[in-house]
């Protein structure tokens, strides 16, 4: 046999690696900085930014030098085992020039490092959002590494603080309700649209497509209700939709399909299937050289309910639901159109198919022009256990 | 050994997506035809890989510095090998500095990221001594662990809201033409395979090569889909205001029913594996091409290992010999430290940069610096690749007739894997 | 009386000559040749019927049987009647061929020929001293009997299970003072040649003292004292060792000790159960999946507890988070040395009911486990989940088939957990790759010991390509 020489492994990993593996625990030792036990940490687990409580009476000086924000903390205090009813938690609330003094004001308030990786859900309150440019109410949330980027944004009524101290009686996590209610794991209630932190900081730079986030109001001291969306142009928050009109404006934003329409004195409630509706516009260029957003909506629903003297007819009562989606529909996209808002993303559809700057600040001219036509299809597919 | 490891050659870079400023470089010019500089990059590449790969069958086993050893004087020739091992250099010193930065950025929120770029330096510098065959095995084996959290963003993409997929339309239908910055920054997607130049010597070259052509329609795709979803997701102009696009993307998904919910630290531990492997790959090659440039032994010992390797190729696969081919030169074991230091100069060298230059340089500069150089460095690229490709075609021109029919005859016909 | 003759005795049969020349890698081989003198009758019958080869291998047949039945009647009876006495024997096979005797020579047969009659005979050595059930790799469906203490009877066990002519026995000495015999066993048409020319060298150089197991071996043949993963593998399964030779390594059979060593041995071999081979399709793959799971879940679960929870408390969902530090908040050490003293325990624990005798085992991990770990919770020295973590990590480190492997993943989940410590996931991510390339380094004899066990016939597949 013959016979070469072989050399084992050993020898060749052992002349050097071994300053290696001693180098390597010597950082080891040198790291360490970012290392913080999970009990050494003050989870926010929510933040709610108000206007600063102005100074009464000061002099001219000291009105320059006024803080702007007032940002509220909602820390959580974590329990073993998680009960019903026992929601703890504890608000944490500072003013600053800009959010991050604030921020920074609050932290030798608390013995846990503040930890931000579970920040669920922004507040701003409505009357910040009517002042302060969004743009800069969002920069440090967006500036954050440790922010999720998929953390809710809402807006709060009456203010930040007062949403954040609510503690619902069915919650059993700090926030939980609040965030389960907007990300829409929970409720499919029609007037809750989920708007993402890097979905808002997009469409505040998107041509053709605005911010709208959701309301969130305070109902006694526990509840809360979501049931209007603010309406936000590049800069400020500019319109407010009553509840009916956010309950069509989501449908048509396709972020809902779960609408009800109907007339009690009409004697039915019409209930859109969440399966089997849908909107969707397209621009049609009209032989006169006019834009038209043109809808197309499919309802077929259901019937939930008839009260008093029942219509028979399902043609009829057909006729009637395609009326009143016709017509909220004109008159929703006639507001938006109105305040020069996009919320809907006209202008990014018109940029698909002219996607030139100049095209863009063409369309924005003629924007409040825009005709709007509808287009509905409505089948009644079933009556629940009913037959008529 | 088999040509599947130049899967992991050309991975090595097309998923470094998330870590680096290819991404950043390539959404800047989101309005100026980088759609097409995509395109155009891989009409290129197409064309230099199979190139170049359909050159790299004539010299069967060999780097690229014993091809040049034979065809090229010495005086031309190191240059040349010095100019490679800049680049190369460069290469992994570029995605180790971005990997500590992301890493102290986002992972480790808080940390130096000096201490974690000693770690990786020193991970990369014990690693990239390996035998080149080594290498390849860990490669493999490093990509398979890291493939399924990167398929992680793919899934949550579907369950991500909100994606908008027309922003696309928008983008390709402004047009454009790319400039040369652009074309060159998206040819870094595919430059992985340039690493063949080295591990030629252990892989075998002859494959059918319409499977190239496929695995680089792969990328391609891939690529379109990894440039699109920051872009779709993140807004067109918005994406263009951050850092590291792909970062914020795969923050930006979320998993609903998963029981981590955010794609974000797996996709993010997963770039990190990625960036770490290109690096290994980049100063494994600098380290190799280093060692062929010694004068008075390198000369023979290159020789001498090409040419066992072609006499096992004969019998055995490449891998079964007893550790006498690419790696550190065997030493007896009684040996003083002088001697130790010389006879692994190279690797000496190669960590005293790793660890004393490269992250002085790191903590003194603004990260910007390293994107400016990273722009400037990506520029080379391209002309780095047809520079491979005329030398290649050189060598070959040179080494062709009776040396060519030689190399035919002394060829194997098959070669058994009894592993 | 009993002419044993030499194995290159000139003249021989040539049929005999042509099964032994087959089987010459085979030491245990004998070969015997019996010579009567001269008889009164010889003019009728020949000179040829005076003389009796018989050819058997020794570790498989019986050799008092051969005496009884052909030796003896050989010399004692009439030699006209002693041709019929063979054909009237019980359980014999005429010649037919070259190959046909030796695959019955396998089978523990004795090839006789006297004069022009060449039988078979069923002569096969029954053992049953010593064979007990294997119990350190048991696998569910599959032979049950482990290797014993005796070498002739483990390579009888071998050789009945694995029938293949170029089965080579070499019967050699190891240590100085103990000179134990020790038996390499391979296949020669399928081995790799390097493999058993390092082993050789190993045991031509001389400077073991004594032997008594096959581990002890392994650490001799290592060469570097500071190894941790095994690059032999140790077995104590007949089936295992012909699994292994038939892929084309050596198997060494030491004396006096129920385990066998096969080199060179692959990370990948250690994760594969015997009950794979004897499994369904997708049984097999499952449970292939299940045990990389379990591997990976052994390496990482502590380092991620440590990493997830004092690092990146965002990974995890708000609930578990909150309920973590919850129940980390009457905790007083860090969550590094909560888990590291959570996982001492438990290797004391695994180390005790090694130990101890098996009837007391029970009871030590008993009130480890139990007791112990009720008490510390409650004591509020560890947190729940990290009793959750711990008891996860210890029950899938138990899934690896082979045991040295065991605990060579046992001991590599520290330095992971130090460097998880240190830098967190990046940590984590490093140590991982640090892992694999470091196995990717390691060799076993020569042959890469870290590759994945990728298509087969693969190269020369392509090389048609070119």
């Amino acid at each position: 046999m013959q016979k070469r020489q072989i050399v084992l492994p050993s020898a060749f990993i052992r002349s050097n690696f071994m300053p290696l593996l001693l180098a390597f625990f010597l950082s080891l030792i040198t790291a360490g900085c970012a290392y913080k036990d999970i009990d050494k940490r003050a989870f926010v687990m929510s933040i709610g930014v108000d206007p600063a409580p102005e100074k009464e009476s000061e002099a001219e000086d000291d009105r320059r030098d006024q803080d702007v924000y007032e940002v509220t903390l909602k820390v959580a205090i974590p329990t073993s085992d998680i009960k019903s009813g026992e929601n703890l938690f504890v608000l944490f609330s500072a003013t600053g020039k800009t959010i991050a003094e604030a921020i920074q004001k609050v932290m030798p308030m608390i013995e846990g490092n503040l930890d931000f990786s579970h920040t669920k859900i922004i507040f701003f309150s409505k009357s910040l959002a009517e002042d302060v440019k969004l743009r800069d109410l969002i920069d440090w949330f967006i500036r954050m590494e440790t922010i999720q980027d998929i953390a809710l944004v809402a807006l709060a009524e009456p203010t930040a603080k007062d949403v954040l101290s609510l503690s619902p009686p069915t919650e059993r996590l700090p926030a939980n309700s609040l965030f389960t209610a907007l990300d829409g794991s929970g409720t499919t209630a029609p007037t809750i649209a989920h708007s993402p932190l890097i979905d808002v900081y997009r469409r505040l730079y998107e041509p053709g497509l605005d911010p709208s986030l959701p309301i969130v109001q305070t109902v006694g001291k526990k509840n809360y209700k979501i049931t209007r969306a603010a309406l936000f142009d590049k800069e400020r928050l500019k319109l407010i939709l009553d509840p009916e009109e956010t309950e069509w404006f989501n449908f048509l934003a396709g972020s809902t399909s779960n609408v009800t329409l109907g007339d009690v004195p009409k004697g039915y409630f019409f209930h859109v299937d969440p399966n089997r509706a849908s909107s969707r516009f397209t621009l049609r260029q009209t032989p006169q050289g006019k834009l038209t957003i043109v809808w197309h909506l499919v309802l077929n629903g259901s019937i939930d309910e008839r009260q008093g003297k029942p219509v028979s007819d399902k043609e009829k009562i057909s006729a009637e639901v395609r009326r009143l989606a016709e017509q909220k529909t004109r008159d929703l996209t006639e507001k938006l159109l109105q305040h020069r808002l996009d919320p809907l993303g006209f202008g990014f559809e018109y940029r698909t198919r002219k996607p030139h700057k100049k095209d863009f600040a063409a369309f924005q001219k003629m924007y409040p022009q825009l005709q709007v036509s509808v287009e509905t299809r409505t089948v009644i597919y079933e009556t629940g256990n009913l037959i008529r | 050994m088999q040509p599947r490891f130049i899967i992991y050659l050309f991975a090595v870079n097309a998923l470094m997506n998330g870590i680096g400023f290819v991404p950043r470089i390539l959404l800047t010019g989101r309005h100026d035809g980088a759609y097409a500089a995509l395109l155009g990059a891989f009409l290129l590449n197409l064309f230099i890989i199979l190139f170049i790969f359909w050159l790299l069958r004539r010299f069967p086993q060999k780097d690229l510095s014993s091809i040049l050893a034979e065809t090229i004087p010495p005086l031309l020739r190191v240059p040349l090998m010095i100019y490679f091992v800049l680049q190369w250099l460069i290469a992994g010193s570029l995605s180790v500095i971005m990997v500590a930065e992301i890493s102290a950025k986002y992972l480790n929120v808080g940390a130096s990221g000096l201490t974690i770029l000693y770690l990786f330096i020193i991970l990369v510098l014990a690693a990239a001594r390996l035998r080149s065959d080594r290498v390849l095995f860990a490669l493999e084996l490093s990509f398979i662990m890291t493939l399924p959290l990167l398929f992680l963003i793919v899934i949550a993409t579907f369950t991500t809201q909100g994606i908008l997929w027309k922003s696309i339309v928008i983008l390709l239908g402004e047009g454009g033409l790319p400039d040369w910055e652009q074309l060159s920054a998206a040819s870094y997607v595919y430059i992985g395979y340039i690493n063949i130049l080295l591990f030629n010597k252990v892989i075998q070259s002859t494959f059918r090569l319409w499977k190239l052509i496929i695995g680089i329609l792969v990328i391609f795709i891939l690529y379109l889909f990894l440039f699109s979803l920051p872009i779709a997701l993140l807004g067109t102009e918005a994406v263009a205001h951050y850092h590291y696009p792909w970062v914020i993307t795969a923050d930006s998904l979320r998993i609903e029913h998963a029981p981590i919910e955010r794609a974000f630290y797996p996709a993010l531990i997963g770039y990190l594996n990625i960036a770490l492997l290109n690096t290994i790959v980049h100063w494994h090659v600098t380290l190799e091409f280093l060692k062929s440039l010694r004068p008075a032994s390198g000369q023979t010992r290159s020789t001498q290992t090409t040419g066992a390797k072609e006499k096992s190729g004969q019998s055995t696969d490449a891998k079964q010999k007893p550790a006498q081919g690419g790696g550190m030169p065997l030493l007896p074991k009684k040996e003083n430290l002088w001697q130790n230091l010389m006879m692994r100069l190279e690797f000496w060298v190669l960590a005293a940069y790793g660890l004393t230059l490269l992250p002085f340089v790191y903590n003194r500069l603004p990260i910007d610096l390293f994107y400016e150089l990273n722009r400037w460095w990506l520029r080379f690229l391209l002309p780095n690749e047809l520079l491979a490709l005329l030398l290649l075609v050189w060598s070959a021109w040179r080494t062709s007739g009776s040396a060519q029919q030689k190399q035919k005859r002394s060829r194997p016909k098959r070669r058994t894997r009894t592993a | 009386m009993q002419a044993k003759e030499d194995a290159r005795h000139p003249s021989g049969d040539p049929r005999l000559l042509a099964c032994k020349d087959r089987l010459k890698s085979a030491e245990d081989l004998v070969y015997q040749v019996f010579e009567r003198g001269f008889s009164e009758n010889e003019a009728e019958n020949g000179p040829a019927l005076t003389r009796v080869e018989v050819l058997y291998l020794k570790t498989i047949a019986d050799e008092n049987k051969v005496m009884r039945l052909f030796v003896r009647p050989f010399y004692e009876a009439d030699p006209k009647t002693y041709k019929a006495y063979l054909e009237a024997l019980p359980i014999q096979t005429p010649y037919q061929d070259e190959k046909q005797a030796v695959d019955q020579l396998l089978n523990g047969s004795a090839l006789v020929i006297y004069g022009e009659l060449a039988r078979l005979y069923d002569v096969r050595l029954a053992l049953d001293i010593g064979i007990q059930p294997a119990e350190v790799e048991s696998v569910i469906q599959g032979p049950q009997n482990a290797l014993s203490e005796n070498l002739l009877v483990n390579i009888n066990l071998l050789r009945f299970r694995y029938r293949v002519s170029d089965l080579v026995v070499k019967l050699t000495e190891l240590g100085s003072q103990s000179h134990t015999n020790v038996a390499i066993v391979y296949q020669k048409s399928t081995l790799r040649e390097n493999v058993l020319t390092a082993l050789q060298q190993k045991l031509d150089d001389g400077s073991l003292e004594a032997l008594f197991a096959a581990g002890q071996l392994e650490r001799y043949f290592n060469g570097n004292k500071w190894t941790l993963f095994p690059t032999f593998m140790i077995t104590d399964r007949p089936d295992r060792i012909i699994y292994e030779l038939n892929r084309g390594k050596v198997a060494l059979i030491i004396d006096g000790s129920q385990f066998a060593l096969i080199a060179p041995a692959y990370f990948f071999d250690f994760y594969s159960a015997m009950d794979d081979l004897y499994h369904p399709t997708w049984v097999r793959v499952f449970f292939l999946t299940m045990r990389f799971t379990a591997l990976i879940v052994t390496l990482i679960t502590p380092a991620l507890y440590v990493a997830l929870t004092s690092f990146n408390p965002g990974v995890f969902r708000a609930q578990l988070t909150l309920s973590i530090a919850g129940s980390r908040a009457a905790v007083p050490f860090s969550a590094f040395f909560e888990v590291l003293f959570m996982m001492i325990v438990v290797e004391l624990i695994l180390e005790a009911s090694i130990r101890l005798p098996k009837s007391i085992s029970a009871a030590a991990t008993t009130v480890g486990g139990l007791i112990l770990g009720q008490a510390t919770t409650a004591a509020g020295l560890v947190s729940d989940i990290m009793l959750i973590v711990v008891a996860t990590v210890a029950i899938s480190s138990f899934v690896v088939p082979i045991n040295s492997m065991l605990y060579a993943v046992r001991i590599m989940r520290y330095p992971i957990l130090f460097a998880s410590a240190g830098f967190g996931l990046v940590g984590l991510g490093v140590a991982l790759v640090g892992l694999i390339f470091y196995l990717a380094s390691l060799d076993s004899f020569g042959e890469p010991y870290f590759y994945l066990p990728f298509s087969k016939g693969n190269v020369s597949k392509t090389q048609g390509g070119a």
